[in-house]
């Protein structure tokens, strides 16, 4: 058991795992995000699908249509590069804490309206990854919030720009 | 305590970036710049016309379809949805609106007339360019509700004498045919004018009716 955990102590200090959940992040985020500027309408009514925001006064809804997908641009760009990484994972956290639910609440409406299986329960959530089969997106979206905390949680800069302009180990790792 | 600190500055910073570089994209982008401050998705018109003002009685009017009732609600509690679609989702709770509707039976008995070769009838095709390309109601003109501005002039136009300005979508649960309705009427359409055809794209390709592929001719 303790070789075990040596094992996987060696492994996580290396660092590695950290950098392939950053850049896997990072091109998920960068995907979807750049999906979503392509047609922002498509993505505003995506948003207003939810009904988490007023229709009235507008703006609630066309800011989240406008800023969203920037930022998760933005965190994708700071996770691959690793600048301020640790605040686009926390940003990431935020954003699945708040539309994964909000995914859930949707598919079952949908199931209860159509009277199907939840596990048959498919339509774009304006994730910019199409039409999807719901409980798989869900299943999804817990594995990137699990990376995102694991990346928010480290200690590591190593492979990252933080680390290049701060190298001191102990202000790195503050 | 301090990674925390740090944690939180950074999501600030980049909550911030984003907020600049999104609103500040949308400012100079020629195409999909959304207003910040317009409700897309209201169904009434801003300044509605009284239709004994503007244009003849719908009596008046030769072959002018009687006009169905317009709440989409109501008419799915109380007969079959008029689409596969919308019997499939049963998702209408969106669907109210202000409009006349004309049903599919009406909209042949105006596509036949020998008036709509003349341009006395007008289609207005309200779905997205790649599918109106795809396939549309011969002579309709496509006008992205979203981003009405290039195409409104033109139909507002074309529309000053016609009987009818009929307007589509997808049909089922597509809403943006509405929103182009509410454009239409505050460029200056009157309301008696104005006809939404809720069965949209998927009732009229279902039933083999004519179609035309390609971009807008205008």
């Amino acid at each position: 058991m303790i070789g075990h955990v040596s094992w996987f102590r060696r492994i996580v200090d290396t660092s590695i795992p950290l950098l392939l959940a950053r850049v896997f992040l990072a091109a998920i985020f960068l995907y979807m995000g750049s999906m979503k500027i392509g047609d922002p309408f498509v993505f505003l009514k995506q948003v207003r699908q939810f009904e988490m925001l007023p229709e009235s006064p507008p703006i609630y809804l066309n800011a989240t249509a406008i800023v969203l997908p920037w930022l998760e641009i933005i965190t994708g760009v700071a996770l691959l590069i690793g600048l301020r990484f640790r605040g686009a994972a926390a940003a990431i956290v935020l954003m699945l804490l708040v539309f994964t639910p909000a995914i859930l609440i949707r598919a079952l409406h949908i199931q209860a309206e159509k009277g199907i299986s939840f596990f048959d329960v498919a339509f774009d959530c304006g994730c910019g990854s199409g039409v999807v089969v719901i409980w798989t997106k869900l299943l999804g979206n817990v594995g990137l919030l699990i990376l995102a905390l694991g990346i928010l949680l480290s200690r590591s800069n190593r492979f990252s720009l933080t680390a290049w302009f701060n190298p001191h180990p102990s202000i790195a790792a503050a | 305590m301090q990674s925390l600190r740090r944690v939180l500055l950074d999501l600030g910073l980049l909550g911030v970036l984003s907020i600049t570089i999104g609103f500040g994209v949308n400012a100079v982008r020629e195409r999909g710049a959304i207003k910040p401050t317009k409700n897309y998705f209201e169904k009434s018109a801003q300044k509605p016309e009284p239709s004994n003002q503007e244009v003849p009685a719908a009596t008046s009017i030769p072959n002018r379809p009687t006009p169905v009732p317009n709440d989409r609600t109501a008419e799915a509690t109380t007969s079959a949805p008029r689409s596969p679609q919308a019997a499939k989702t049963g998702n209408v709770k969106h669907l109210q609106h202000g409009y006349q509707e004309i049903d599919f039976g009406d909209l042949i008995k105006v596509f036949q007339n020998p008036a709509t070769a003349q341009g006395l009838n007008l289609f207005v095709d309200a779905r997205r360019p790649d599918l109106y390309i795809e396939g549309h109601i011969p002579g309709a003109i496509q006008c992205d509700p979203y981003e009405p501005e290039n195409a409104l002039d033109g139909i507002v136009a074309r529309a000053n004498g016609v009987e009818r300005v009929i307007v589509y979508c997808g049909g089922g649960d597509c809403e943006d045919s509405i929103f182009m309705c509410r454009e239409l009427v505050e460029a200056g359409l009157p309301y008696d004018s104005v006809f939404l055809y809720a069965g949209g794209w998927t009732e009229w390709s279902a039933n083999e009716m004519p179609a035309q592929m390609g971009r807008d001719e205008q």
